[in-house]
């Protein structure tokens, strides 16, 4: 089953072609990478596909929704996770979740259960404003969670946190797997996509350059033992020809 | 190809839950705007102007003394009694006519005599009357209280009954000069322009500069349903504070319903004009500064169109349509008797078009700008 179905998706700023002719599918229960350098388009992709921005052409459809014509429909649909820490930091944990849990109308004693999924569960009733990043970060994939999304759009997760922080992030996603929710996730980090993800789409200047099992990505390369970070380089161009001048 | 079919609660976007979303959105808004320290002190600082509005003239012209304005048909000894009374300060006039001018200004507990013809003669046991005039905003209680001084005090001095006769004889005031009418109408516009640029345009800065506003944007809530929910949150301070306002001035107001409309619809009104401000700005110093340029514009001419003869009289004829000065007319109506809706009917057109053109823009706007 598809999950998310993406054909020839282009998002024109002006003249700049930020996403050009993305066609790719993700099937349920799949956790699905979008690596690429920064302005590759991955943000864009992600905001078009959570219906924030209007494609220039092409369509896309998230858990059979088309993205412009049924985007009030796909919205209980999603979860997404900002690449930026947007909570209300004047309320309470509970507060934040609370408010949100009202716009979905789910049944607040959803509320204590994704504390504890996320690990916040002693942590409720604390200003969000004095959260630490890593406990922000808990708070808004909670947030996400709350209306029980089928996908959740994560985008740069575990950007700045420690690295226990990562760990734990992580492995509620891997939770999030079992549990038969599709992750659509974008990091920097090629360490956590080869761990986390069963497909990963490597993206260049707003085009797929590479989408495959990280396995199979690695192998393709030709390299012995690459990494998939080997192969974002040498797809993504910079410092593998670099490396081969200094070589 | 198979494709995932979403199981989810669906909203299809009914009514009832437009009104829950926008529900929900509002009470968010209320109460987190008393936990913004620039709203909370916007709210506190528009309360204490209402009281000074209210308070400060009346405390600046507090007397031990009665004003007494009388105007006496022929030499009366009765104008001698109460000149000659401590309680009492006498000004005299010339004619009913100049005396009533005079009086319809009165901002404080006054009271207007007019002595008859036939007080002279009264050599008598038979009682005086006099006519006494008082503002239609005294309570029954100062009415009693005057009448018992001047009837105690010149039936003492005088030997003889005298009666003061206050029945049927209110004053209204001119609604475009008295004091008291224009502030309250300024407390009222003070108000509305308060919440309308401080609160409800800073709850949208607000949700852009945090980025919680793309938080709401994929959720339930439509753009749409974000805006409804900051108008209605301004709206409801809004009418709390043009509430106080009424009841501050509840004295002066003889027309309730037309009192009410001015002050909802002031508030509406810049409401939107909130909206409009905080859908094109994206950062709060930026807002303040703009504020500025839109209060002068708003409130200025309210003051203006007052000073007849120093301001020229096409300006005024300008000025007399912008919404704020439409809204201050309409509200100071309500303070006199005889205002029907031949009065205030264009004003009112122009008000209630004004605001729905501008509330209109704000969802155009925020549908353009919702998916760019």
């Amino acid at each position: 089953m598809l999950a998310i179905e993406v054909n020839e998706l282009t998002r024109k700023y002006d003249d700049v072609l930020a996403v050009d002719q993305l066609t790719f599918n993700v099937q349920a229960g799949e956790i699905f990478g979008f690596l690429g350098p920064n302005g590759a388009g991955k943000t864009t992709t992600i905001k078009m596909l959570t219906g924030q921005l209007r494609p220039s052409s092409g369509s896309a459809k998230v858990c059979g929704f088309d993205v412009v014509t049924q985007r009030q429909q796909l919205k209980p649909a999603i979860g997404v996770v900002f690449e930026y820490q947007n909570i209300y930091e004047r309320m309470t944990a509970v507060e934040n979740l609370r408010f949100s849990a009202r716009l979905y109308g789910v049944n607040g004693n959803r509320v204590k259960e994704v504390l504890a999924q996320v690990g916040l569960q002693d942590q409720g009733r604390k200003k969000s404003g004095k959260f630490s990043n890593g406990m922000k970060q808990r708070l808004l994939i909670a947030r996400a969670l709350l209306h029980r999304p089928r996908v959740l759009f994560l985008d740069e997760p575990t950007k700045g946190l420690d690295p226990g922080v990562a760990l734990d992030i992580r492995g509620i996603v891997q939770q999030l797997k079992t549990e038969g929710v599709t992750v659509f996730l974008t990091t920097h980090y090629m360490e956590e996509a080869d761990r986390l993800c069963d497909r990963v789409a490597i993206l260049h200047n707003g085009r797929i350059a590479a989408l495959d099992k990280p396995i199979h990505l690695k192998h393709n390369i030709g390299q012995e033992n690459a990494t998939l970070e080997d192969v974002f380089l040498a797809l993504t161009g910079h410092k593998l020809a670099e490396r081969s001048a200094s070589a | 190809m198979t494709t995932l079919q979403s199981s989810p609660k669906i909203d299809k976007g009914s009514w009832l839950s437009h009104l829950r979303l926008i529900g929900t959105l509002a009470a968010k808004d209320i109460v987190d705007a008393v936990k913004t320290k620039s709203t909370l002190t916007a709210i506190v600082i528009s309360f204490l102007m209402v009281f000074f509005y209210r308070y400060f003239p009346a405390l600046a012209t507090s007397s031990d003394t009665l004003d007494v304005l009388v105007y006496a048909e022929t030499d009366s000894p009765v104008v001698t009694a109460l000149e000659r009374s401590p309680a009492l300060a006498v000004y005299t006039y010339d004619s009913r006519q100049r005396l009533m001018d005079i009086f319809s200004d009165a901002e404080d507990v006054e009271l207007a005599v007019i002595i008859p013809e036939t007080a002279v003669s009264s050599q008598t046991d038979s009682p005086i009357t006099i006519e006494g005039h008082v503002m239609y905003w005294l309570s029954a209680d100062q009415r009693a209280e005057i009448k018992t001084l001047i009837e105690d005090d010149l039936t003492a001095q005088l030997g003889q009954p005298v009666t003061l006769n206050l029945t049927g004889n209110d004053v209204f005031f001119d609604a475009n000069t008295f004091f008291f009418a224009f502030s309250a109408t300024t407390a009222l516009l003070f108000i509305a322009i308060m919440i309308g640029l401080s609160l409800v345009s800073n709850l949208m800065v607000e949700e852009k500069q945090t980025k919680t506003l793309d938080a709401l944007l994929v959720s339930p809530a439509s753009a749409t349903d974000l805006v409804a929910g900051k108008a209605l949150a301004g709206l409801f301070y809004g009418l709390v504070g043009s509430t106080i306002v009424l009841i501050v001035f509840s004295y002066l107001i003889i027309q309730w319903p037309l009192a009410i409309l001015a002050a909802v619809l002031g508030t509406l009104f810049m409401v939107a004009v909130g909206l409009l401000l905080g859908i094109y700005v994206e950062a709060r110093p930026q807002l303040q500064l703009i504020s500025w340029f839109i209060v002068v514009p708003l409130l200025i001419p309210v003051i203006l169109v007052a000073l007849e003869g120093l301001v020229p009289t096409g300006a005024i004829a300008v000025m007399n349509w912008i919404p704020t000065v439409l809204v201050a007319k309409i509200f100071r109506l309500s303070l006199t008797p005889n205002a029907t809706f031949a009065h205030y009917a264009a004003e009112l057109a122009v008000l209630v078009l004004s605001t729905l053109l501008l509330l209109g823009l704000v969802v155009v706007l925020v549908r353009r700008q919702d998916r760019q």
